[in-house]
């Protein structure tokens, strides 16, 4: 995404520049009161190099293109890497010291020199404290180049909406059972089931529990011994979010708590292999496991808000019965 | 840096006097020391209590340095020395940051003080010299500031070539300088520390208004200085002959000159805004720069008007010309010449009884006065003596040992030879004895013509003294009893003089355009200004011409070099304006791109089918010409795609992609000429 507009934000007088003033008007007040033309020489030089300072710190700014790609999963209270490509249109000026933020939580990186037409990639550690759908409006762009004078700012603004995920916590009550693993009935998919699936040859990224170790001694090479999964290994999360407003900031705290807790199950669970539903008031996101799914339940959460208290229970007597306790886990 | 620009700081101070030699090379030792300790990595910083006890030391010298104030010593010199003092212990005691910065404060300071008492050219260098260390200095600060608060490794300070860049800032900076300087406001006079570089002041003999002893013009003429410089307006003249005079004297006591009690009157501007010092219409013109010296004008002896700053002047009855307050930078008249020549301003003033005093005659003196002069009228007498004392005595600047006692008459009838004084006193003294009327008078004869600029230097060898003598139904006539041969005379010319007259060129202009530069000269250049966008306008479109060249014929005197811009230059500028914003505009101008492509390909559609709306779609802008022109459908939807690509993909074209639309853009516009 690159920037539209850029403008300055920020233009503040340094505590170097500060006595350069001071200095400038003692010049200045002792020229005009003796009326001696040398001190009018030092002063007519030291007022060129404050406008030419600001001359340069304003080139210094211009013509930059900033483009900003953030990544594809963003989860609250965890830090993330944002790219900046900073390219320079100019095709006179080469730019010196530039520092790049993105907000007041996130790094500073600095470019010490950008050539002609150049162009810099940095990545820019930044941090969404809340989930749901977060604004990053601008990159700021500053210096103090090319004397220390003058601190400009420049604020490119990018107007990016992200979607900031749930953060996914590692507390016990997201961690599947251990009685969770044990399914009922074959699948004839590949997953951690009883039942044997096949022997193969180990390939890269397989989990090395599952080594056959006497059938690698026996034939000299690693073979790895898959599973069935089984079918019902299955997580429903639901999830009731009919809690009326929210009143104050415990509350609020909690409706977050909950919302981080089932995305903390539903990441962990797919992660080992279970098939994960959420069923909310919005609505029912069937069963299903990989990783688009997952991303899919974890934007769900991400934009998930109470809703008005509601006298029905979420889920209906014959829709109850479908789930049986044993078979897996309800969060609510 | 910091040891070295402290160093460098104080350097001009003892040229101007402000410190001594001797201040300068403690102060240099101690800075060799504190750098060779810093080069050597052994710098230690001074405790307090040591540097305390330094400070004590200090007090006694300090308290005995301003106690001289009181009694006429100098105050800056008080104020350096303490200057540098402070500078050495800070540096020998840096341990904060506020220590650098309370160093840079003093060196400052010191800087300060040697700009503001300099007025040689060559503080341009010692000003260039601290310009770009300054530079240096803070690019170099900010960098390694901002570099350490990121943790960038020191091998990056080194990619950002800043030693280039200081050289371009700094001639940036200079550039700009110049109108700022122009430009500052300029509320009092000029003032210059000293009478100012290659000039002579009053001391020197600028106005000898402090007495004359027989052998100041001796003296004074064996210097190089200049004392004022003046251009003719209109052609150049004969400037050989022209005398200024400076002062008349009238008592002789003990071999020295004197002026008696003579009451000035105040002078007014006449009703045409000069001020009249004689009767009789003017005829040329000179400019004159006078150096800072005495309160008395050097005023040719044929001057009858004078166009000054002042609102009023002060002329004694021998018309000696003095300004009510003294001058404190160099200073510049124009002033009228009698037309028909000869001396003009004092003809009618009557004698006072200082010009008959003879208490210095002796005997033997009346009688060769009398034995010399013989009868008949004053003036066939005054000529007789001063034909005697030219034909019998020989002119030398050698006088070897003299009877202080009377000197005069040993001149007369003894060694008989001496330089200008002892011929003009002789004469004064002989005439008086004789009961004529006559003073001593001291100035200047000839000028030296530099032809670089077209002014003439009066220099201190140039110094002359010679006589006026009342001549009964003449008034006051100048007598000179100097051989020709002992008279100043303008240089011989060959390559010395050409540097000695370029030198005094690059002085002068310094003195005229930097030094003595005041709110009068910025009156002027807002006035060639604005003669100069007169002049433009009535090269481009008719109009009033300016005023200068309306009063060129006959109105208020315009200087040689003060001339309005010829419409050569005013093309030349004109043409470099115009070249310039040509150049700002290509510069200005938005890079090339799928975006300009599709606006001109909307444009070039609208031109030859019908007017396009920006609102209209890109698809629909293609159908569109697609249905005028159907032969441009390849180049006609590269164009789009890649319009749609850039604009809404924010993808970035390729070098050879924006080639490519330029090819498409010519492409198309060439189908739509033939089919249109």
């Amino acid at each position: 995404m690159a920037s539209r507009r850029a403008s300055f934000d920020r233009i503040r007088i340094t505590k170097v520049g500060f006595w350069y003033v001071l200095f400038a008007l003692v010049v200045g007040l002792a020229a005009t009161n003796t009326g001696n033309n040398a001190l009018y020489l030092v002063e007519a030089l030291m007022l060129a190099l404050l406008a030419i300072s600001g001359f340069i710190s304003r080139r210094n700014l211009a013509a930059l293109r900033v483009e900003v790609a953030v990544p594809e999963e963003v989860y609250a209270k965890q830090p993330f890497s944002l790219a900046v490509e900073l390219r320079s249109l100019d095709r006179w000026f080469v730019k010196r010291l530039l520092v790049v933020d993105a907000g007041a939580e996130g790094d500073r990186r600095l470019v010490p020199r950008l050539g002609r037409r150049g162009a810099e990639e940095l990545r820019l550690g930044l941090r969404f404290e809340r989930r749901g759908r977060q604004r990053l409006e601008a990159v700021r762009v500053s210096s103090v180049f090319p004397l220390g004078l003058i601190f400009k700012s420049k604020r490119h603004s990018v107007d990016l909406d992200v979607l900031v995920l749930p953060e996914i916590v590692a507390s016990a009550a997201g961690r599947p059972m251990a009685v969770g693993r044990a399914g009922e009935q074959a699948s004839r998919q590949a997953g951690w089931g009883h039942e044997l699936l096949t022997l193969r040859e180990l390939r890269p990224g397989d989990d090395p529990r599952g080594i056959h170790w006497k059938q690698s001694a026996r034939t000299g090479r690693m073979v790895y011994m898959e599973r069935e999964a089984e079918r019902d290994k299955r997580l429903s999360i639901v999830f009731d979010n009919a809690v009326g407003e929210l009143v104050g900031a415990a509350a609020e705290a909690r409706f977050e708590r909950l919302v981080t807790e089932a995305a903390s199950a539903a990441a962990h669970h797919l992660e080992c292999g279970y098939e994960v539903e959420l069923v909310t008031r919005q609505g029912v996101l069937p069963f299903g496991r990989g990783k688009a799914h997952r991303l899919r339940i974890l934007e769900a959460l991400a934009l998930i808000g109470p809703c008005p208290r509601q006298a029905s229970p979420l889920i209906g007597r014959e829709r109850a019965l479908e789930f049986r306790p044993a078979a897996g886990r309800v969060a609510s | 840096m910091l040891g070295l620009m402290a160093l460098l700081a104080p350097l001009p101070l003892p040229f101007s006097g402000v410190i001594g030699w001797l201040a300068l090379s403690a102060f240099g030792l101690a800075m060799a020391l504190f750098l060779v300790r810093v080069a050597s990595a052994t710098y230690r910083p001074l405790r307090p209590w040591a540097m305390n006890l330094l400070a004590l030391l200090y007090m006694p010298v300090l308290v005995a340095e301003m106690s001289t104030w009181w009694r006429g010593h100098q105050l800056m010199r008080s104020l350096s020395h303490l200057i540098l003092f402070a500078l050495v212990v800070k540096l020998f005691s840096l341990r904060r940051e506020r220590d650098y910065w309370h160093s840079l404060l003093a060196i400052f300071a010191l800087f300060l003080a040697a700009m503001g008492t300099s007025v040689h050219p060559a503080i341009v260098l010692y000003l260039l010299t601290f310009l770009f260390g300054s530079l240096l200095v803070l690019t170099r600060f900010t960098a390694f500031s901002v570099l350490t608060e990121h943790g960038a490794p020191g091998a990056v300070r080194s990619r950002l070539d800043l030693r280039r860049f200081v050289a371009a800032v700094g001639a940036a900076a200079l550039l700009a300088s110049v109108p700022m300087f122009a430009l500052l406001p300029r509320l009092r006079q000029p003032f210059l520390f000293g009478p100012g570089v290659g000039n002579a002041g009053a001391a020197a003999g600028g106005s000898f208004a402090g007495g004359l002893h027989l052998d100041t013009i001796g003296s004074v003429r064996t210097g190089r200085s200049v004392v004022l410089r003046f251009a003719a307006i209109g052609p150049r003249i004969d400037a050989s002959g022209i005398r200024f005079k400076s002062a008349t004297y009238d008592r002789f006591r003990r071999n020295t000159w004197t002026r008696g009690q003579r009451i000035p009157d105040q002078l007014e501007r006449a009703p045409d805004g000069f001020f009249r010092l004689a009767g009789g219409a003017t005829g040329r013109w000179l400019q004159v720069w006078q150096s800072k010296g005495g309160r008395e004008l050097l005023l040719p002896t044929d001057t009858v008007a004078l166009d000054l700053w002042t609102p009023a002047l002060l002329v004694d009855d021998s018309g000696v010309v003095t300004l009510p307050v003294p001058p404190s930078a160099t200073f510049e008249y124009k002033l009228g010449l009698r037309r028909e020549g000869g001396p003009a301003a004092l003809d009618s003033r009557p004698a006072s009884s200082f010009d008959l005093e003879d208490s210095a005659v002796t005997p033997r003196m009346r009688e060769l006065a009398a034995e010399v002069m013989g009868d008949g009228s004053a003036r066939e007498r005054a000529r007789r003596l001063e034909s005697y004392l030219m034909r019998e005595h020989t002119y030398t600047l050698e006088l070897g040992r003299r009877d202080p006692a009377n000197p005069v008459e040993e001149f007369l009838f003894e060694s008989r030879s001496g330089h200008c004084e002892y011929f003009a006193t002789s004469m004064v003294l002989l005439l008086r004895s004789q009961g004529i009327p006559a003073r001593m008078v001291s100035g200047y004869l000839g000028a030296e013509h530099n032809r670089l600029e077209g002014y003439y230097m009066v220099r201190q060898s140039n110094a002359h003294a010679w006589v006026e003598a009342l001549v009964e139904g003449e008034g006051w006539r100048i007598f000179d009893p100097t051989p020709p041969s002992g008279r100043p005379q303008a240089g011989g010319g060959g390559a010395w003089q050409l540097l000695s007259q370029t030198y005094d060129y690059l002085l002068f202009r310094w003195d005229r355009y930097v030094l003595t530069y005041s709110l009068l000269d910025q009156f002027d250049f807002l006035v060639r200004a604005r003669d100069f966008f007169s002049d433009l306008r009535e090269l481009f479109g008719g109009g009033d011409p300016s005023p200068a060249a309306a009063e060129g014929a006959g109105g208020a005197p315009v200087a040689e070099s003060g001339a309005s811009p010829s419409p050569a230059w005013q093309w030349l500028v004109t043409s470099l304006i115009a070249v310039l914003g040509l150049l700002w505009l290509w510069r200005a101008r938005a890079p090339w791109s799928a975006t300009l492509a599709y606006r001109a390909l909307r444009a070039d559609v609208g031109q030859r089918v019908e007017r396009q709306p920006e609102s209209l779609a890109p698809l629909e802008v293609e159908r569109r010409v697609l249905a005028f022109c159907p032969s441009a459908e390849p180049e006609a939807r590269r164009i789009v795609k890649l319009y749609l690509e850039e604009s809404f993909a924010s993808r970035r074209l390729s070098d050879a992609e924006l080639a490519e639309l330029r090819a498409a853009l010519s492409a198309v516009r060439k189908a739509l000429r033939e089919a249109a």
